[in-house]
């Protein structure tokens, strides 16, 4: 914009009164005139205001709680930002429990901040303590396909087939619950497999799997079928 | 530019097949292998993780190289090279949007037909490159000898050729800015033959640079 200001992001940086890209991606603008950024998929998170991330507590402090996001630095949650938290009534998380957040500050001199509560409206809005499940580690690349909408052909081709949660962050981490383990492990299996794959190949992928589970299903009831006969 | 065929069938200002590829190693946070024809050398990058306090700096990220032969522990040529690749990686590298930070870079030469400088600088950088490590340049590394008492230069030598060489160079150039990031000439050579040395390099690094992007480019979305 003429005379404007530019607002900087990840990836791209001010030297000697230009703008230069410092990292391989692609060259975006945040939506609503946001900050100028360069998204690529990269394995190391690094934390960006405004990002959500699924992160595991590993200090309970009475003031805030230490969360591995899997940055360079842990992620620091305090106690009150919480939807309804005062100072008698605490959020009643401990470490190695899952937690789904929002970056609120990232700054590169200090730790990052996070915080559960929605800036605007002080609710939770979906974050907060995730019950149960499992965590997986993918790209940020898929992490960010994931977060799209509409939803990814994977997470649309398996929601037709099972029913399943799932918490994606933007630092490469996945929280997904289902009914069974063999249905979460699948869950996991056909996100994994799908961050190259076409939406026609993602559906053969998933069908794929869920033949193996029908499979696996089958066997499970012959043998509990064989222990309820063999056992007097 | 030497002319007439070398031992390999090349013409001097020939480059031998270049090969690269990412994400060739589970662990670390960005890999990449590049290839001079038979030289081959794998880099691996972990980063930007913690640091330990002694190693930290309050303003920018501590990066360190380990450069490995082939077998056996790094000898003084090898800690040379790895001191070289070290100074250019820490140019290159926007330490200070990641301070109190560190980034390792781990060098595997693993095979040595010549022109492993050169390999190990541009492993190094897609590795980095791989691992979205903020750069503030892309360099790019040639080798080129004036093989015997010849004074016409010949490009990327192999091994057999670096052997009989009165002096072998590598350099490393920043091509957007033109700059000249590393240089390192080893033998005996005038002024002028370091000159027309230097200038055939940034020529040749061009090719280099196309193929760099071409072989990072591939598999990633656009």
């Amino acid at each position: 914009e003429a005379g404007g200001v530019v607002r900087l992001g990840p990836g791209v940086r001010e030297r000697a009164g230009l703008v230069e890209v410092c990292r391989p991606g692609v060259l975006q603008r945040e939506p609503h005139k946001g900050r100028w950024r360069v998204e690529g998929s990269q394995k190391r998170y690094v934390p960006s205001t405004g990002d959500l991330v699924v992160g595991t507590i590993t200090e309970a402090g009475g003031e805030q709680f230490m969360v591995d996001i899997g940055a360079a630095f842990p992620g620091v949650l305090p106690t009150l930002s919480f939807e309804g938290a005062t100072k008698r009534n605490k959020p009643n998380l401990k470490a190695g429990d899952v937690v789904y957040t929002r970056v609120e500050i990232a700054h590169p001199d200090m730790d990052p901040i996070l915080t559960c509560v929605d800036a605007s409206t002080g609710k939770a809005k979906g974050f907060g303590h995730l019950k149960g499940g499992y965590v997986f580690s993918c790209s940020t690349g898929l992490a960010r396909q994931l977060l799209y909408w509409p939803p990814a052909p994977v997470l649309a081709v398996l929601g037709e087939a099972l029913s399943y949660e799932t918490a994606v962050g933007n630092n490469g981490r996945i929280w997904v619950n289902s009914e069974s383990p063999l249905e979460t492990i699948l869950v996991v299996n056909a996100i994994q497999n799908s961050e190259h794959l076409t939406e026609e190949q993602t559906k053969a992928m998933v069908s794929q799997l869920l033949q193996t589970i029908e499979e696996e299903k089958g066997t499970n009831e012959a043998v509990n079928q064989l222990m309820v006969d063999t056992v007097p | 530019i030497m002319t007439g065929k070398r031992e390999d069938g090349r013409e001097g200002g020939e480059l031998r097949v270049l090969s690269a590829e990412q994400m060739v190693v589970n662990r670390g946070d960005g890999s990449s292998v590049f290839q001079f024809g038979q030289t081959k050398v794998l880099a691996c990058v972990y980063g930007p993780i913690e640091v330990a306090a002694a190693r930290e700096q309050v303003d920018a990220c501590t990066v360190e190289v380990s450069y490995d032969p082939i077998h056996g522990v790094a000898g003084s040529a090898d800690v040379a090279r790895g001191a070289m690749v070290a100074s250019m990686v820490r140019s290159a590298i926007v330490k200070a949007l990641h301070p109190r930070t560190s980034v390792t870079v781990l060098i595997q030469v693993m095979h040595d037909d010549g022109s492993v400088l050169a390999a190990a600088i541009n492993a190094a950088v897609l590795a980095l490159l791989d691992a979205g490590v903020p750069m503030g340049s892309v360099p790019v590394a040639v080798a080129a000898a004036y093989p015997g008492e010849a004074s016409q230069l010949c490009y990327d030598p192999l091994a057999s050729e670096e052997r009989v060489s009165r002096a072998v160079f590598t350099f490393a150039f920043d091509l957007a800015t033109k700059e000249t990031v590393l240089s390192d000439g080893q033998g005996m050579f005038q002024q002028h033959e370091y000159t027309h040395a230097l200038q055939s390099c940034r020529v040749a690094a061009q090719a280099v640079l196309s193929f760099q992007k071409l072989a990072f480019s591939k598999g990633r979305p656009t």
